[in-house]
């Protein structure tokens, strides 16, 4: 994913600009806000990377902004990074599922190692949740006549017995079995039982 | 029975008694007139008037009509009578007017009184006595000739009536109070009688008038009649001389001499009720002695300071109570020892305002004494009168107060740094991570160069190091004043209220705020107890600064502390203008402050110290009519947990 960005919240403003310079140089995207509030407006579902945020800030605090996400399901990794050193707060914080807790002034290296990984985290939560997506519409355009065929199958039954649970003959499960398959993009049985699961994740 | 009535019986019996005693008085006339060297009855009218209203001098008038009718036979024609009455009633109504008017001591106890009674009465009696001898001689009864005989005797017999009779009448109503003591003295009153008697046989009654040379032994009797029992002793005393003198030798004399006799006996009579008068003073001024001696003792016994008297030579003369619990010793162990032994550092020279010295216990122990001095300079017995109060206690509290303050001073100093530290660290750290972040920019951007020259990188890598360890030294610090470690152990909250109150009591009084404390604390308190101590004072020495700018009327500090659960809760009410709105978002943020003179890290660092023990600070209510501030603390605090 090359469209990952890392969104600054920090109401200082050189932290801001001199952290934003250095990612950038480091070859990452970075987009800057100097509020959480600022952030939560602009914010589009679209967005993935993670979240780098001061934990002081005057109104909405790196704590307020953290359970803001957690209440508008906004999945992001948030970084934390604090000039304070508060433990209280950052048990807390990490309690929230923050991804990790960085104190200021901050080595680069180890910043960019956390955000890097956090950043992998979000793709590989978005691929997930992309395929569980696909396969959740796949199986939507099945009959209901071919979902029943598929839920027996993924429950292990032989052909000769699904047509006798559907009380059909062989050949019609064989036709509705082909017909499945081909809306499914799979090859084999096992496609089939992995997409059907992977959908089912998705629907919960 | 009526008051018109009663006054009508008095006037009655006034009236018979009246002719009873002119009758009875009746001798020596002159020209068979009502002139005669002794007028009881002149002494019966002043003493009725005095005593129930000068109206009532119109009985004296009937009493003197009837007295001429009765007693003399008419010897004057119908208006001559009525006018000369008319003088006596009117004569005696206007004196007996203007003695009621002047306020006179009806008992003459003392020697004002006696004299304006005396000369009054004289004065009275010779205008009375004029306009007697001028109406007779108006209605040609009295030949002009015999004017100033008539006035003389008719004036020497009024006024001894007066004298004698008046001060014993008046004395009447007061016999019943008199009874006990005279009942107690029955063997004085009869040896009295017995030697007047004797003097009066010897002086008028023995013989001829050739005895008359004794007459002075009459002072004695009376003397010491008076001594005994006042003026109304001196009355009855030459009264019976009176009558003695009436009855006993008079008849022998002629009128000039009993006139004589009469100027002795009126001296005699004024000499003695001034001698009462003055015993009736002496003993007025005694009993006001006793009660302010009494006073004085109650008030020595009472005091709470050490009183002592000394005498000019510095001994000590007397001790109070509180003296002998002061020195440790007996009232009759100090009385006689020099006060320089109890007090080395005082020099009796001259009086003392209030001062401050140390003082020597019977037992030897010294001790911080207040003393004031004064120089009594009563002529009969000069000395100083020493005033010490005990001020050991007093300095052990000032000294215990001093000891907490300063504890209390040094905590706070090393809560402030920290807080101080922590801002700072804080503060700093931001551009300090714009500088590290800066430099690893410009480490990246200078990579493309450091072909040419190497010191480039090494430089930039250098200088992110310092910046990196003035960051750590920062945190350090931080961390130094952080650790501050907390002491939980069982805090008495009562006490601890109480102390905080009293390092400000001296600051409200001055201020006239009304400081007031609730203390509802059920459980034992485990908890840092001089931070919370620094939380409290810091709040109290706000709200103290809150209530100064607002009427004096309205000061007042509310401070409340109780359990509620497993929470402590103390609030502190103040009746200031209430936190301005300009401050109120950032109230508990360091530097931030409404004072002028404040660095606005109060709160701050007293919400740090009670969030360090799992407690909080919060602003409950704030409006116009004040703010009141809560402190919640777990009852049992934990420690801090390593940072």
């Amino acid at each position: 994913m090359n469209d990952a960005t890392v969104f600054l919240v920090d109401d200082d403003a050189s932290v801001r600009d001199s952290l934003g310079l250095v990612l950038s140089l480091k070859g990452m995207r970075t987009q800057l806000f100097a509020t959480a509030e600022a952030f939560l407006e602009t914010h589009r579902p679209d967005w993935h990377g993670c979240v780098l945020t001061d934990l002081q800030m005057p109104g909405m605090s790196g704590l307020d902004l953290q359970r803001e996400l957690l209440q508008r399901s906004i999945a992001l990794p948030l970084v934390v990074l604090t000039a304070h050193g508060d433990v209280a707060a950052t048990r807390l914080a990490m309690k929230n599922g923050a991804f990790d807790f960085l104190e200021k002034p901050v080595d680069d290296e180890v910043l960019l190692d956390v955000l890097q990984s956090a950043i992998r985290e979000d793709t590989l939560r978005c691929e997930r949740h992309r395929s569980e997506h696909a396969a959740r519409s796949r199986l939507d355009r099945l009959t209901p006549r071919e979902r029943d065929v598929l839920g027996l199958l993924v429950g292990g039954l032989s052909q000769r017995d699904i047509a006798a649970r559907l009380k059909i003959s062989p050949r019609t499960v064989e036709v509705y079995k082909a017909r499945m398959m081909e809306k499914l993009q799979c090859r084999s049985v096992a496609e089939v039982v992995r997409t059907a699961l992977s959908a089912e994740g998705a629907a919960r | 029975m009526n008051i018109a009535g009663r006054n009508c019986l008095l006037g009655i019996g006034y009236v018979a008694a009246y002719i009873a005693l002119d009758d009875l008085s009746f001798v020596q006339p002159l020209l068979k007139l009502g002139i005669t060297p002794w007028n009881p009855d002149a002494g019966l009218t002043l003493a009725f008037l005095l005593l129930c209203g000068w109206r009532q001098a119109i009985w004296t008038a009937v009493a003197a009509i009837l007295a001429e009718l009765l007693v003399r036979g008419a010897p004057v024609s119908l208006p001559a009578l009525l006018c000369s009455s008319a003088v006596i009633a009117i004569g005696y109504g206007a004196f007996a007017f203007v003695l009621s008017k002047h306020g006179l001591d009806l008992l003459l106890a003392s020697r004002r009184a006696v004299l304006e009674f005396g000369l009054g009465s004289a004065v009275t009696a010779f205008v009375i006595a004029s306009a007697y001898a001028a109406t007779l001689i108006v209605f040609g009864v009295l030949p002009v000739a015999l004017t100033s005989h008539a006035i003389a005797r008719n004036w020497i017999g009024d006024t001894n009536g007066i004298l004698t009779l008046t001060p014993l009448l008046l004395a009447a109503p007061a016999v019943k109070r008199a009874w006990p003591a005279l009942r107690a003295h029955r063997g004085l009153i009869a040896s009295q009688a017995l030697v007047l008697a004797a003097s009066l046989w010897l002086v008028f009654w023995r013989g001829p008038a050739a005895h008359v040379s004794f007459i002075y032994v009459l002072f004695a009797p009376v003397v010491w009649i008076t001594l005994a029992w006042g003026v109304p002793g001196a009355s009855l005393a030459t009264l019976l001389i009176q009558i003695g003198f009436m009855t006993g030798l008079a008849p022998q004399l002629s009128a000039a001499s009993t006139i004589e006799i009469q100027y002795f006996l009126v001296t005699l009579v004024f000499t003695a009720l001034l001698l009462g008068a003055v015993l009736a003073e002496r003993a007025d001024a005694l009993d006001r002695m006793r009660i302010s001696e009494a006073e004085q003792r109650a008030l020595l016994t009472t005091a709470p300071d050490a009183v002592l008297t000394t005498n000019l030579a510095g001994q000590i003369t007397s001790a109070n109570i509180a003296a002998e619990r002061l020195l440790r010793a007996s009232s009759s162990e100090m009385c006689g020892t020099p006060l320089a032994g109890w007090l080395p550092e005082l020099f009796l020279i001259q009086p003392v305002a209030r001062r401050r010295l140390n003082g020597t216990r019977a037992n030897g122990e010294r001790f911080p004494v207040e003393i004031a001095c004064v120089l009594l300079d009563a002529p009969a017995r000069p000395g100083y009168l020493l005033i010490a109060r005990d001020m050991s206690e007093y300095e052990h509290a000032q000294a215990q107060l001093r000891e907490r303050e300063t504890a209390l001073a040094s905590a706070m100093r090393f809560a402030l740094a920290g807080e101080l530290s922590t801002a700072l660290t804080h503060e700093l750290n931001q551009p300090m991570t714009a500088i590290v972040s800066y430099l690893k920019a410009v480490e990246i951007l200078a990579a493309p160069f450091d072909s040419r020259d190497p010191r480039l990188t090494e430089t930039v890598h250098k200088a992110t190091r310092e910046a990196l360890r003035a960051a750590d030294i920062l945190k350090r610090l931080r961390d130094f004043y952080r650790a501050g470690a907390v002491h939980v152990a069982a805090v008495d909250v009562e006490k601890l209220i109480a102390d905080v109150a009293c390092s400000f009591a001296d600051r409200a009084e001055r201020l006239g705020v009304h400081l007031t404390q609730e203390i509802r604390v059920t459980q034992e308190i485990a908890a840092d107890r001089v931070q919370l101590q620094m939380v409290l004072y810091n709040l109290m020495a706000n709200a103290l600064d809150a209530v100064a700018e607002v009427a004096t009327e309205g000061r007042r500090v509310h401070m409340r502390a109780v359990t509620d659960g497993d929470q402590l809760r103390v609030t502190l009410e103040d009746s200031g203008r209430g936190v301005p709105s300009d401050v109120l978002k950032q109230l508990f943020e360091p530097f931030v402050t409404s004072k002028t003179d404040g660095m606005g890290l109060g709160l701050a660092i007293s919400r740090s110290l009670l969030r360090s023990q799992g407690g909080e600070l919060r602003l409950d209510i704030s409006s116009a009519a004040g703010a009141r501030f809560l402190v919640e603390l777990p009852v049992s605090a934990r420690e801090r947990p390593a940072a």
